[in-house]
């Protein structure tokens, strides 16, 4: 996206000396473009904390933000923390993952089992699973298997939707080419049907990592004795804002780089296909 | 034991006297969708190494011959013989499809889409190597679909079904969405293969000419039955420039714009 924009707004300069200029200053600081606000933005709450106008009980400055995280690390606290959620957000997606990809390519393959089915879950997928909340914590608990359900619950729906919709998407003219030059089933189902249902599997896949992470702040927040969700709502107790900030700044990082994960995938496993060609 | 017959080469170019063995046979083979008929009875044989080129307007129930030939459609009645074995339920085996659209792979590369289709056992590298040289693609092997050119991804689709060693090709208006001149190139380029390997085929499309420079023998089809067929004797590579090749052509043409 950025890259294209970038490449766009180049060749609409050179027309004159002025847009020339500018398209010299872009094509140097291309890669840094993205960075400009936020480090901008970083610098102006830092100057304002130490100018005092903003008290620190209400928003640390981002360098005692940055020594609270340092000081944890140190302490050893920060990575249990971060393992912990790390590995409690890495279970529950291949579990949910997983039973959502074998639905959704058995629905999509299979349509009485489709019809048995669909219906039954596009129900169950109207329900908010974070509502469930109070009815899970009765089954389970304040436990471990109480979030992971929960993460389970949230990331099976987006992966079997999509990879049901995908498996159907694909072009019947190639699933008869395969059939005309004599594939097995099961190659019909390797080569064909899932290369072809793979952008949206992937669609599914970000998505499912964005609820994930929210899953997993929600679930650490209500009930825990460890995770980063613990870490930030301890620090509550104790007033201590700059690790709060942290916990939450960790969130956000956590799933930006999922993200850049999927993007990564994406570009590789899709790399046939223009549209997704990035680097 | 039959087999070797059909693979003895054949030292003269030019026509050469089909055998009186049959590769194909559809015997009073219909098909119905619901109370409309598709095709009518309708029967068929095809010798070894022999082209027929099915011709007629949309709807006509060519393609739906078509289909029922390769496998992906049952017959409503009658039966299809490969070598006289009647034809299982399920994809013809000894027959490979070519569509419209290439239908490549587009996740494989150009080389890999021609691999899918070699039978397994024999160097299979090789002989998908060599059909894309045949089609004069063998540089590009390891590009992906989507770079090539409709014309080009035709090409490969050609390569993959010679590679595929087939008895049957059927190509299902393989050169309907090409330009003029592509379309032009791919005839002759068939012609040549034709020459080279004598594969047999049947080529369903509305391209009067191209029936007629393909073909040994041309049908024409209308509302799902046969309404005429003529025999084309010309000399391989055909001129069609030549008095008699477009003195078939009109007449074929004639016989396409009467019917319905």
């Amino acid at each position: 996206m950025m890259r294209a924009f970038g490449s766009a707004a180049a060749e609409d300069a050179g027309k004159s000396g002025l847009q020339r200029s500018t398209r010299v200053a872009r094509v140097v600081a291309g890669p840094l473009v993205p960075w400009i606000l936020p480090v901008a933005l970083l610098i102006f709450w830092q100057a304002v904390s130490v100018l005092g106008w903003l008290p620190a009980r209400v928003l640390p400055s981002p360098v005692s933000v940055a020594a609270a995280g340092w000081r944890l690390t140190l302490t050893g606290e920060l990575p249990v923390h971060l393992l912990e959620s790390c590995r409690r957000a890495a279970l529950g997606f291949v579990i949910g993952g997983g039973l959502g990809f074998f639905l959704g390519l058995a629905n999509g393959l299979s349509r009485p089992l489709h019809r048995l089915l669909d219906s039954s879950l596009q129900m169950v997928r109207n329900v908010p699973h974070l509502a469930l909340i109070p009815l899970v914590i009765l089954w389970f608990g304040i436990g471990e298997p109480a979030k992971l359900f929960l993460i389970v619950l949230g990331v099976f729906f987006p992966i079997y939707l999509n990879t049901a919709h995908g498996v159907r998407s694909v072009e019947p003219r190639l699933v008869e080419m395969g059939r005309s030059y004599g594939l097995s089933k099961w190659d019909l189902v390797l080569k064909v049907v899932l290369p072809g249902a793979l952008p949206s599997i992937l669609v599914g896949v970000r998505y499912a990592l964005g609820i994930t992470w929210l899953t997993l702040i929600v679930a650490e927040t209500i009930a825990s004795d460890n995770g980063i969700g613990y870490m930030t709502m301890n620090a509550r107790d104790f007033l201590q804002t700059d690790v709060m900030l942290l916990g939450i700044l960790l969130y956000a990082l956590l799933g930006k780089l999922a993200d850049l994960m999927t993007r990564w995938m994406e570009g590789y496993l899709l790399r046939w296909n223009p549209a997704y060609r990035t680097a | 034991m039959i087999t070797s017959l059909y693979c003895s080469p054949r030292a003269t170019t030019g026509r050469v006297a089909a055998p009186k063995t049959r590769l194909l046979a559809v015997e009073q083979v219909s098909r119905r969708f619901g109370s409309a008929w598709a095709l009518h009875p309708i029967s068929l044989e095809l010798a070894p190494a022999e082209i027929v080129a099915i011709v007629g307007r949309s709807g006509s129930g060519k393609s739906t011959l078509l289909r029922l030939v390769a496998g992906l459609d049952e017959p409503t009645s009658g039966r299809i013989l490969v070598e006289g074995e009647p034809l299982r339920a399920g994809v013809n085996p000894h027959a490979r499809l070519m569509f419209q659209d290439a239908a490549l792979l587009p996740w494989l590369s150009v080389l890999d889409n021609v691999l899918l289709a070699t039978p397994r056992g024999s160097d299979r590298a090789a002989a998908a190597k060599s059909a894309l040289d045949q089609v004069g693609l063998g540089a590009r092997g390891r590009e992906w679909p989507l770079v090539l050119s409709g014309g080009q991804r035709q090409r490969v689709a050609l390569a993959r079904a010679l590679a595929s060693a087939a008895k049957l090709i059927l190509l299902d208006e393989p050169l309907g969405a090409l330009d003029a001149l592509t379309r032009l190139e791919m005839q002759n380029l068939i012609e040549r293969l034709w020459i080279e390997r004598r594969f047999a085929a049947v080529l369903v499309t509305h391209d009067v000419e191209e029936a007629v420079a393909l073909a040994d023998r041309v049908l024409v089809m209308d509302g799902g039955s046969l309404v005429f067929k003529t025999a084309v004797t010309l000399d391989r590579p055909r001129k069609r420039t030549s008095r008699s090749f477009i003195e078939l052509k009109e007449n074929v043409l004639g016989q396409v714009m009467r019917s319905s």
